[in-house]
């Protein structure tokens, strides 16, 4: 045990990149874990919603019934009566133009809470938000003028995701993931360097 | 592939690291910042004598070479522990990360300068294999600007075909290395202060050029420019000094000799690093009371620095004078003077001489931005500059060793000399060189100042990582340096958010540059390399001409106007616009097809029509231009019928 330890401490860096590693994966299965608690208990349901029925800013819809984004800041919002883990939307526009905010009801969005889109399938755009996210707005594009889908256009909110999905770092995760470990190795040498020191 | 055979030039730089850590006595974390600026000069050396591939083949063959001489069995070498220190483990780990890293994101060019010299220069290296000086582009190609960023570019894509993501990983491994200079005080297994040192050297690009409305957030560490490079470049030149105890001078030469290349600034960057080092080697000499064969030497190798610097400027220069037609005597703008008639003229104004109302207001503006502008994260550029003497008084506060706190002294006072000679010598830039909408509004003062303030505070920080080799008391510089460092971090972390940065920016950042590119494939599918385009994007202020030329190299996108109004703009009748309408071409119908045809253009390229074109030269095409009302759309001419047939929409339709 000792040369464990000491096996651990002489190599903190490495340590800790796995020991982040490890407790990711544990969290990812967690999540997953708790989404298909949430479906069997009926916390968390696919919903399927007509655009039409959606709050919208800057979304309109043209002559033959299509739903275009008519300004700067076009905006999709929802707020139900579940949390919100993922949202697909079955449409031609580019999956870059997507963004979503999450946060919790209230909240207000922002640069910190902010998701990118993915095409996980020709003509689908999937958001995945991580776990609390209980209002979001999606916006579909950053100009006017694209089209969003046709008059009969639906979206699926919380289509059960792929298992390898919830292993994907959501925004700060994965800037946590990078630099948390560094900063702990650091302060644990650092702590063992006073230790080492008050000791002496 | 393209990752693969990215690593394998990081492999290959590897080799003459792993070679000079074994078989000289720099300490390692110096080495792959050393081999970096070596690669710079090999490849750029190789670029003016027009050797560019032969001298890559060589260059990865003496690389295997390297690898093997640093483990051979022959000779005397350093035992493999010296290998095993944070600062040089941590930058090829950090390095191949960021390969893989990129590969992915697939970051892209997008600021204007990128499209105008230092992209499109990458990738003419890379298409053509020589440097770009003379190469056939559409405008007034200014090949002139230095070449070792770009060839530093070139060698993380030697094998392989080009892409921006290489260039930019080039650039980011050229920052990499310097900031692992500042690890070099750092000994096994110290990550307490080799992830301080790591950390400050990636911060300060975010804290001191994001608030000058220069650098896009999206764009620092995904940006081909080189001020970032060329501001830390000049830092590690003095860090690689500092951070040696040995004090060795030829590490710091090869990295003078890489900054002169990097930029015309770099010679007065590198001549202020010079002057530094030199009077510290001479200064610590005399200190030590060294004899005087010892003391000549150390002057020699300090003038060697000087001398160092000069042959770097003048082989480009000289370069330029055989195999440019470019005028490199002056340095051109307004005034037309030469560079040393500049500083002169300069000087006298500066003493009273013949002052100009110009030459006041100018001067005067730039002092009073030093003092009240919020140009930097940590706020005025004073502030940065206390903050860099802060640091080098505290290293010389904090140290033991009576070496490091004269070096302190020498860095602070001729640092601060240097810096109100840099700082002149860019507003004499204003005076004289830049036009007067330019220098009324001091517009890019604060990117011209970047890479002065970068460099000084990157070397100010190597002086408090050497402090802690010998601190006093013991323990108090790791821990308040590691505070520091963490203060910052959380700065940059409040003011930019993660998601605005290349690590964590979406699609949705490269999103239009994509569909330029497919738009430009799509040209390049239906007309000859050898034909010449011209382009027509009305109400274009310039950036999709250049864009556009950009993206179609080596197709060559014409100049596509005359006597200067071409690159861009708006085709018009004459008198359809006000004549001071930007970039407004006043043709008629007869005029727009002379110039089209006089150009040698076969091709028309009409990315944006409008009812002004259509109303004005509709009748040069054989389909009265309805084949742009379904998008951008690439036209022939037919000799024929001496009119413009239309070939295919690209795009999309609109």
């Amino acid at each position: 045990m000792k040369q464990k330890l000491k096996w651990l401490d002489q190599h903190k860096m490495l340590s800790l990149y796995l020991l982040a590693l490890v407790l990711w994966a544990v969290y990812a299965l967690a999540c997953a874990g708790w989404d298909a608690l949430g479906f069997a208990t009926g916390r968390l349901h696919t919903q399927t919603l007509a655009l039409s029925d959606l709050a919208m800013q800057d979304i309109v819809q043209d002559e033959a019934g299509r739903w275009v984004t008519a300004g700067g800041d076009p905006q999709l919002q929802l707020a139900l009566d579940q949390p919100v883990r993922s949202v697909t939307l079955a449409t031609d526009a580019p999956a870059s133009g997507f963004e979503g905010y999450y946060g919790k009801v209230g909240q207000d969005p922002s640069l910190r809470r902010r998701v990118w889109a993915a095409e996980t399938a020709p003509g689908q755009v999937t958001l995945v938000f991580p776990m609390g996210s209980g209002s979001v707005r999606i916006d579909p594009a950053g100009s006017e003028g694209v089209v969003l889908g046709e008059a009969d256009a639906v979206l699926t909110v919380n289509a059960p995701l792929p298992l390898w999905q919830y292993f994907r770092p959501l925004g700060e995760q994965a800037l946590a993931l990078a630099v948390l470990p560094a900063l702990l190795a650091a302060l644990w040498d650092l702590g063992a360097f006073w230790a080492a020191r008050l000791r002496r | 592939m393209e990752l693969v055979l990215s690593l394998v030039s990081l492999a290959a730089l590897g080799g003459y690291a792993l070679l000079l850590v074994r078989r000289t006595a720099l300490p390692a974390p110096l080495a792959p910042f050393t081999a970096l600026c070596a690669t710079m000069l090999w490849f750029a050396a190789a670029g003016m004598l027009g050797v560019l591939v032969p001298a890559g083949w060589v260059y990865f063959v003496l690389a295997a070479g390297a690898w093997v001489l640093a483990f051979a069995p022959v000779g005397h070498k350093k035992p493999l522990s010296a290998l095993n220190v944070p600062g040089f483990l941590a930058f090829w780990v950090l390095s191949a990360a960021l390969l893989v890293f990129f590969s992915w994101r697939q970051p892209m060019f997008s600021t204007w300068d990128e499209f105008s010299f230092w992209g499109t220069a990458a990738k003419i290296v890379k298409t053509s294999g020589h440097l770009y000086v003379n190469a056939e582009i559409g405008w007034d190609w200014v090949g002139s600007h230095r070449p070792a960023l770009i060839v530093l570019g070139y060698f993380f894509q030697f094998f392989g075909p080009y892409a921006e993501w290489r260039v930019l990983a080039g650039y980011d491994i050229l920052l990499l290395a310097l900031f692992t200079t500042l690890t070099a005080a750092a000994p096994k297994g110290a990550w307490r202060q080799a992830v301080p040192a790591l950390g400050f050297g990636f911060l300060l690009p975010f804290l001191i050029t994001l608030y000058g409305n220069v650098t896009r957030t999206t764009d620092l560490y995904a940006s081909s420019l080189s001020d970032i490079p060329l501001g830390l470049t000049f830092g590690g030149a003095m860090a690689v000094y500092y951070m040696d105890r040995r004090r060795a001078l030829w590490p710091t030469a090869l990295a003078l000799a890489a900054l002169c290349l990097e930029k015309d600034t770099g010679f007065a960057m590198a001549l202020v690093a010079a002057g530094i080092i030199g009077a510290d080697a001479f200064l610590s000499a005399l200190a030590e009371k060294a004899p005087a064969p010892a003391l000549g030497r150390t002057l020699a190798k300090a003038a060697g620095l000087f001398l160092t610097c000069g042959v770097s400027f003048w082989s480009w220069q000289r370069y330029l004078s055989v195999a440019s037609t470019a005028d490199t005597s002056n340095v051109g703008g307004t005034q037309q003077m030469g560079m040393a008639e500049m500083v002169i003229t300069g000087c006298k104004e500066l003493l009273g001489i013949g002052r100009t109302e110009k030459f006041s207001t100018i001067m005067g503006g730039m002092v009073k931005n030093l003092f009240t502008t919020t140009t930097t994260m940590v706020g005025p550029f004073f502030l940065v500059v206390g903050l860099t003497l802060a640091l080098a008084v505290g290293a010389a506060l904090f140290t033991r060793e009576k070496a490091l706190r004269r070096q302190a002294g020498v860095f602070a006072v001729l640092g601060l000399g240097g810096f109100a000679a840099y700082f002149f010598f860019i507003g004499l830039t204003y005076v004289y060189v830049f036009r007067d909408e330019v220098s009324d509004g001091l517009v890019g003062f604060e990117r011209y100042m970047y890479p002065y303030l970068l460099g000084w505070l990157l070397a100010a920080g190597a002086l408090v990582l050497r402090a802690m080799e010998e601190e006093r008391p013991a323990g108090l510089v790791q821990t308040g340096f590691g505070v520091f460092v963490l203060g910052l971090a959380g700065l940059v972390w409040l003011r930019v958010p993660f998601t605005l940065t290349v690590f964590g920016c979406g699609d949705a950042a490269y999103a239009q540059r994509w569909q330029t590119r497919a738009v430009a494939r799509e040209v390049q599918a239906v007309v000859p390399e050898d034909a010449h385009i011209f382009f027509v994007s009305q109400g274009d202020d310039g950036s999709r001409w250049f864009l556009y030329t950009y993206e179609l190299y080596p197709w060559y996108l014409d100049y596509s106007g005359t006597e200067k109004m071409g690159g861009g703009g708006t085709f018009a009748l004459p008198g359809a616009l006000p004549d001071d309408t930007l970039y407004y071409h006043p043709y008629t119908t007869e005029e727009l097809r002379d110039c089209i045809l006089d150009s040698g253009c076969s091709y028309l390229f009409i990315e944006k029509s409008d009812d002004l074109f259509a109303d004005g030269y509709a009748s040069l095409f054989s389909d009265g231009l309805a084949g742009c009302a379904a998008g951008s759309a690439v036209y022939e001419y037919n000799a024929g019928t001496g009119r413009f047939d239309f070939v295919c929409n690209v795009g999309g339709t609109a």
